[in-house]
């Protein structure tokens, strides 16, 4: 405990509160990365700039569209899909086979999306609305929480639900999950692989895209939002195991909880001590705390 | 007389690395404008650490996206060095020292951190560092930031008539040896009159750039300050891709291309993969060490300048597009890069979105020619070349 920081009830909260935010947004991300890497073998670098965009486009939809922000989300997740969908057509198609080329495709296309950013919007833009679900606040012992913070932790938690009941329940998931288990047999059982590989990295970018969209509220949209939860999401699939949807979410627990309590009690270190929790994994447990061998 | 026939034969069958030499020795006379000078010499520094990329990315084959670590920290402690006041060579040398200490430390857990894994790491590894030094600069209260400013040898006449002297040592080397070619050969082919032609027009521009910069044209103002600094890029550039060149064309370069190419194979062939990956990456390090410590002349270091994931993103674009694993692709696609970034920064709508438009072009790149501009000329333009190599050698009687 640093000196000058007085324990009590109330920060304590707010930061748990704040770490299961933080674990809300980086799952969001995370959770695309996992579906991606899992059935394609693409380590998507570009899922942080989409998450940027999706709170970019947002934002502009409210100034410029709509008020309703459940509509600018929605119109945001769907362009994402859109995107992810013609991006994996256009460019990643004509690459299969060749993973370390399809990454660098996905670097070039996180470098395009942010120098476009900072081209289109070098201010940033700050979120307009100013309803009481998104400014008000509640009390807890002296400490006032963002009531928009719960809403998100919500969203979250229901997004991870979906998500793990379709792969679990749905045809559609078994099939996905066949995919990431082991892909030429799943293509000998009559798996149409190219449909998958684009459905996944449809789903992956929008999920991004809806993750920068909720989020908007409460980081605004700028270009520097993209890069620190990067290495938050990465951190996360590596400690959780690269191809595991479940491990993406505990481990976006513990990565969101211990970022945001050392962002608040040791605020020197606060990224040092995540990337050092993931270097850790790495030595340890290479394939991650729900992965499996291959 | 023999050693001097030996000499001569050396210089006959490197004359176009002379050529080029030469043009790159007289360039301050012939580009007029400072500005573009400046650039120039940036983009030498930028090439120098597109080839440390090459090392470690299109030789060994690793992945290392946090390549830019070892240019920060090298460009912060020579900056550091300069600025208090330490001669330029030393600051260089605790530069490269440095570079290659970073680079060998993030290759340390590379016995069990392999591919994307390992891709991953460093790119951490390099955020950590640069998150860090930002938490530290709030922490502290002040922004952590290094100008060290040139080093005091661009003030220095000798310096500069020291390079005239290599060029005008060019010229007559050249001279030497085109009167040497031109004596030897008893029937022309088209090749070897335009060859000749070619080395005519180089010389007599070496010649016209030697008198111009003797002419003291450039040793007055800050004019001086700018061709030396070129001068000192040019030179360690040089250095950097010879000694490079050497390195990849000895043994340990075999091994390494045979690492990139099946590791399983050369690890069962009796080589220890991972020193090799070791002395990649420190060889690697302290090449960006040099790049990072002529970087921290020209730009104000700080946690952004030196350790932005950026910085790795661009050499990797450069290695690319100028096709991984041939070294003089690594550095024209870094000058192809640079320079257009500076042409777009002065085009009116274009200003801000040159990194954008750069990015476009390299996905293009990755799409259509995968082994980049050399390697395409290298292993795909065969016939082509099959072609132009038989029009060149067509006989005039």
């Amino acid at each position: 405990m640093c000196e000058g920081v007085k324990m009590n009830i109330g920060l304590l909260l707010s930061a748990i509160i704040d770490g299961l935010t933080y674990a809300a947004i980086i799952y969001l991300i995370a959770a695309g990365l996992v579906i991606i890497f899992g059935l394609m073998d693409i380590l998507n670098f570009a899922q942080s700039a989409f998450f940027m965009l999706g709170a970019f486009l947002t934002i502009s939809f409210l100034y410029t569209l709509t008020e309703n922000f459940i509509l600018a989300v929605l119109i945001t997740t769907i362009i994402g899909f859109a995107i992810g969908l013609l991006i994996e057509i256009v460019l990643l198609r004509k690459t299969y086979g060749n993973p370390a080329s399809q990454m660098l495709i996905t670097l070039g296309i996180m470098m395009v999306i942010i120098q476009l950013a900072i081209v289109l919007w070098p201010m940033g833009l700050v979120f307009p609305l100013r309803d009481p679900i998104f400014v008000g606040v509640i009390k807890i012992y002296d400490t006032s929480i963002y009531v928009y913070k719960f809403i998100l932790i919500a969203i979250g938690f229901s997004i991870f639900l979906i998500l793990h009941s379709i792969l679990n329940k749905t045809l559609m998931g078994a099939k996905l999950r066949a995919g990431i288990e082991n892909r030429e047999l799943a293509e000998i059982f009559g798996l149409n692989i190219k449909r998958t590989f684009t459905l996944a990295f449809g789903t992956g970018t929008a999920i991004a895209f809806f993750g920068g969209a909720i989020a908007s509220p409460l980081l605004n949209a700028n270009v520097e939002i993209g890069s620190s939860f990067a290495l938050l999401a990465f951190a996360v699939i590596i400690i959780g195991g690269m191809k595991s949807h479940t491990g993406a979410f505990v481990a976006s627990l513990v990565v969101g909880l211990i970022h945001q309590l050392s962002a608040y009690f040791f605020p020197a270190l606060t990224f040092v001590i995540d990337i050092a929790l993931m270097i850790l994994a790495l030595l340890f447990k290479p394939e991650g705390l729900f992965g499996f061998e291959e | 007389m023999a050693y001097m026939k030996e000499l001569m034969n050396r210089i006959m069958s490197n004359l176009n690395v002379f050529l080029i030499i030469a043009i790159l020795f007289v360039l301050p006379a012939l580009i007029s404008s400072p500005y573009w000078l400046s650039v120039f010499s940036i983009a030498l520094i930028w090439a120098i650490f597109a080839i440390s990329y090459d090392v470690i990315f299109g030789q060994a084959g690793i992945f290392n996206f946090g390549h830019t670590a070892s240019f920060g920290a090298a460009a912060f402690i020579a900056g550091y060095l300069t600025h208090t006041g330490f001669p330029f060579i030393l600051a260089l040398i605790a530069g490269v020292i440095t570079g290659a200490a970073v680079s060998v430390a993030m290759g340390l857990p590379a016995r069990r951190v392999k591919g994307v894994y390992y891709a991953i790491l460093t790119l951490a590894f390099a955020e950590a560092l640069r998150l860090s030094i930002e938490n530290l600069s709030r922490y502290i209260g002040t922004s952590i930031s290094i100008s060290a400013g040139y080093p005091p040898i661009v003030w220095s006449r000798e310096f500069y008539y020291f390079n005239i002297t290599i060029a005008f040592l060019l010229f007559v080397v050249m001279l030497l040896g085109l009167i040497v070619r031109i004596k030897s050969l008893n029937r022309i082919s088209i090749g070897d009159l335009l060859s000749v032609l070619v080395s005519t027009i180089v010389i007599v521009i070496t010649l016209y750039g030697v008198i111009n910069l003797l002419s003291g044209r450039f040793i007055y103002g800050f004019r001086i300050i700018t061709v030396n600094f070129y001068y000192l890029t040019l030179i360690l550039f040089l250095f950097s891709y010879y000694l490079t060149k050497r390195i990849i064309y000895s043994p340990v370069g075999s091994v390494w291309r045979a690492i990139r190419e099946n590791p399983t194979r050369t690890e069962v062939l009796g080589y220890d993969i991972y020193i090799y990956s070791l002395y990649a990456l420190a060889v690697s390090g302290a090449l960006a060490g040099i790049a990072g410590s002529l970087f921290a002349s020209v730009t104000i270091i700080n946690s952004d300048t030196a350790f932005s994931a950026m910085n790795t993103i661009i050499v990797l674009l450069s290695v690319i597009l100028g096709g991984a694993g041939t070294l003089i692709g690594s550095v024209i696609g870094m000058l192809i890069i640079q320079i257009l970034r500076y042409l777009l920064a002065s085009a009116p709508l274009l200003s801000h979105a040159s990194m954008a438009i750069i990015g476009i072009i390299y996905i293009i790149v990755v799409l259509v020619f995968p082994y980049g501009i050399v390697g395409t000329w290298y292993f795909k333009a065969i016939r082509l070349r099959r072609k132009i190599m038989k029009i060149l050698s067509i006989r005039i009687k």
